[in-house]
């Protein structure tokens, strides 16, 4: 077989379309996934046994089972209990759970590592407890936590190719779609590749800049 | 922990309740399409000639016959792609109010699901590469072959397994795809040596692609019914009756042959009796 | 609603076959994955275009989703005159997938070993390999193995994309059930428990291993009561 290279350039362009459904749906996602780490951490901070024993059963369950078998559940499962969720949505969520739940895990990583001090200061002061996690830790625990953050990013963009599974017309289903219609699924399979590369590649450069960022003003 | 369980409870009971609520209405999927002024619809968008993606959209066959269907009801549409795998748990599970996608009749599906008339005559056949020596379903032992996962050839494939395998050699594997269109390109690749699939879809990838594929023979071993329909849920037989009616009419005033014409090249016997299992809805 | 166990107990000899598939694809990813990366992290510490055809490599490794990489060698090996079953396709990404993160575990493991320590190995006239398998191994093993164990899950959980393939391990042989069942909710719940299962065996062999090398740790000793509040967090990860 030969690589039929005109074959790849046509098919770059829709493929290259395609790739921002997965950036808008990473944004999504990540968004999502933070608001919903951030809570679960502060949920865990609560230290109630029931709330934590579900919390726990949660991430061990998310840790443990294979992401696309996540998307399976929402996408072929929810339906059987009730809930009706399109492809895209039910990827959303599966995707944005999975993530919350490595994104609380990432900050307790960070928590460990951190200074008391502040919140003993803040504590002082009178401040009370959401006062304190929005003004006193969480500012200081993104910033820690901004480089794992980011690799979480680049980990949900690869997340949004397997929604091509259950039908989302994103890069990879685009060029499995250009594949199938001409019996040539190599060349844009190397589009897609290269298109992901290339949003991670941007991705990894943008969050070398906020780290600089971050690191002038802290210093 | 007591304030939790019950919390938990409470929370648990009003769940049951909008859920049992849901299901206890009156109305009819039919009347609920007609009063809202819009229908959702399942289609496996994979499926060349009936139903695929052209640009950006779906069109076919199948999505022809819809639009008709769609003018006659007189409300909107909203056609959701979803792979095969997801489409007949979907129907049942209410993401959607009817299947047009192609669904072969078979009779487990026929206990469990309502089946329009058929729009197709679809006998399964198989197809090869272009200069492979295989003609009939016999000549498939010791060979690689595939289907799609979940479709009607999939029991059909492992029937034909299991009577070659009793009579010396069976497939070398039998591969299953998520799509139709994934066991073309197999075969293409020389990654599989034939692909199991009913003949108007077949028909219409030689036509376009004798350079690449070649029609095999029939495939004769487990096979009882070889129509394609749509299917509703059990309980909408009034909106079952209401496309299948549509069907009829498309049928007898020749805009179907018409329809065959322009995606098939050939046209098919639509029968209106004969078609399903004994005891189906 | 009513859950029906028999859906997956009637089918239980394909979820043994598919989790003895995915067990076997994860162990071949496993050990070849280990040797790669050990000939890349090797590599790695050489100059010139070998370091940078290593980062090319690395680069595109973890650029690309697990899935895509999978139909490019799939679909790629071909062109390269090769034709293979799916499941060796599928193996090799797998294990090209896993060299890229355990070379990432080495480096680390390696970058932190106390410096000097292979010199002085070689000073004292250990060999090479002597310097290596007396001094280097053993004290790399202790800090690797708990994210190689972390890794080696993320292996498994990854293998489950072959099924787009038609690789027959877990997942595809669960979405055959549910194909032929139309019933997904038990399916996949079950599928979910397997994956769950060999990752717990795992995890704990990883938490045996941690304690087994636990050295006590500084900063968070020192915190007192206020500080715990909002620091620790309480439920645990399995």
């Amino acid at each position: 077989m030969k690589f039929d290279f005109g074959f790849f350039l046509e098919s770059l362009p829709r493929i290259g379309e395609a790739a921002f459904t997965n950036i808008q749906l990473a944004i999504v996602i990540f968004a999502l996934a933070t608001l919903g780490g951030t809570g679960l951490t502060i949920a865990r901070a609560l230290k109630r046994s029931v709330l934590n024993g579900a919390i726990g059963i949660l991430i061990s369950f998310v840790r443990g089972t294979p992401l696309m078998i996540q998307i399976f559940l929402f996408f072929y499962a929810l339906p059987a209990l009730g809930v009706r969720l399109s492809p895209v949505h039910a990827g959303v969520l599966a995707i944005a759970l999975n993530s919350a739940v490595f994104i609380t895990e990432i900050m307790r990583g960070g928590l460990s590592g951190m200074d008391p001090g502040p919140i003993e200061a803040a504590t002082a002061l009178g401040l009370r407890a959401p006062q304190i996690w929005g003004l006193v830790v969480l500012p200081q625990l993104f910033r820690t936590i901004l480089p794992m953050l980011v690799n979480e990013g680049t980990i949900i963009v690869k997340g949004t190719a397997l929604l091509s599974i259950i039908t989302v017309v994103e890069a990879l289903r685009t060029a499995q779609q250009l594949g199938a219609a001409n019996f040539r699924p190599f060349e844009p399979m190397v589009g897609a590749g290269l298109v992901f590369l290339a949003v991670n590649l941007v991705l990894a450069a943008c969050a070398g800049v906020a780290e600089r960022r971050y690191a002038t003003a802290r210093a | 922990m007591q304030k939790y369980l019950r919390r938990a409870s409470l929370i648990a009971g009003a769940a049951l309740f909008a859920f049992s609520a849901g299901h206890a209405s009156a109305e009819t999927t039919l009347e609920r399409i007609k009063r809202t002024g819009t229908v959702v619809v399942g289609t496996e968008a994979a499926f060349p000639p009936f139903e695929f993606v052209e640009d950006g959209k779906i069109v076919g066959y199948g999505k022809d016959i819809l639009d008709v269907v769609i003018s006659e009801l007189g409300v909107e549409l909203e056609q959701l792609d979803l792979p095969w795998q997801g489409i007949l748990p979907g129907l049942l599970a209410g993401q959607f109010d009817f299947v047009a996608t192609t669904v072969a009749i078979n009779e487990e599906r026929a206990q469990r699901y309502a089946y329009t008339v058929p729009i197709a005559d679809g006998a399964p056949y198989f197809v090869t590469r272009v200069g492979e020596q295989l003609a009939t379903e016999d000549d498939l032992a010791g060979k690689m072959v595939g289907t799609q996962l979940a479709s009607s050839t999939e029991p059909i494939a492992r029937a034909l397994d299991e009577r070659l395998a009793s009579e010396g050699e069976g497939f070398e594997e039998l591969k299953l795809y998520t799509a139709f269109t994934d066991t073309y390109v197999a075969v293409a690749n020389g990654e599989i040596d034939a692909a199991i699939q009913a003949l108007p879809s077949l028909a219409v990838l030689v036509k376009e692609r004798p350079d690449v594929f070649q029609l095999g023979g029939k495939i004769e071993t487990g096979v009882e019914y070889t129509h394609l329909a749509w299917v509703t849920r059990p309980e909408d037989l009034d909106l079952r009756d209401f496309i299948s009616s549509v069907i009829v009419e498309m049928r007898d005033d020749g805009r179907l042959a018409e329809l065959q014409q322009k995606w098939f090249g050939f046209e098919m016997d639509i029968p209106t009796e004969g078609y399903l299992p004994p005891g189906a809805f | 609603m009513t859950l029906d166990p028999a859906v997956v107990l009637d089918s239980w000899p394909l979820f043994v076959a598919g989790t003895v598939v995915t067990l076997q694809v994860s162990a071949i990813a496993f050990v070849g994955g280990i040797l790669l990366a050990s000939a890349i992290v090797a590599l790695s510490f050489s100059g010139g275009w070998i370091r940078v055809a290593i980062q090319v490599y690395l680069g595109v490794l973890r650029g690309v989703p697990f899935i895509v990489l999978l139909f490019l060698v799939h679909f790629g090996m071909p062109f390269a005159g090769i034709r293979m079953p799916a499941y060796f396709n599928g193996t090799l990404a797998l294990t090209l997938y896993a060299s890229a993160y355990y070379s990432e575990v080495l480096r680390a493991t390696v970058l932190g070993l106390p410096r000097g320590q292979w010199e002085s190995a070689r000073a004292i006239g250990m060999s090479r390999s002597a310097a290596t398998r007396h001094i280097i191994a053993p004290q790399m093993l202790r800090p690797a193995l708990p994210p190689t164990v972390n890794s080696t899950i993320t292996m498994i959980k990854e293998s489950s994309v072959m099924s787009a393939i038609t690789v027959g391990e877990l997942t595809y042989q669960g979405l055959v059930v549910q194909g032929n069942t139309f019933a997904p909710f038990e399916v996949f719940i079950a599928v979910a428990g397997l994956y769950w299962l060999i990752a717990f065996v795992l995890s704990r062999v990883a938490v045996a291993v941690e304690r087994a090398v636990a050295t006590g740790q500084g900063a968070s000793a020192r915190r007192n009561a206020i500080g715990e509040r909002y620091l620790a967090l309480d439920a645990r990860a399995g």
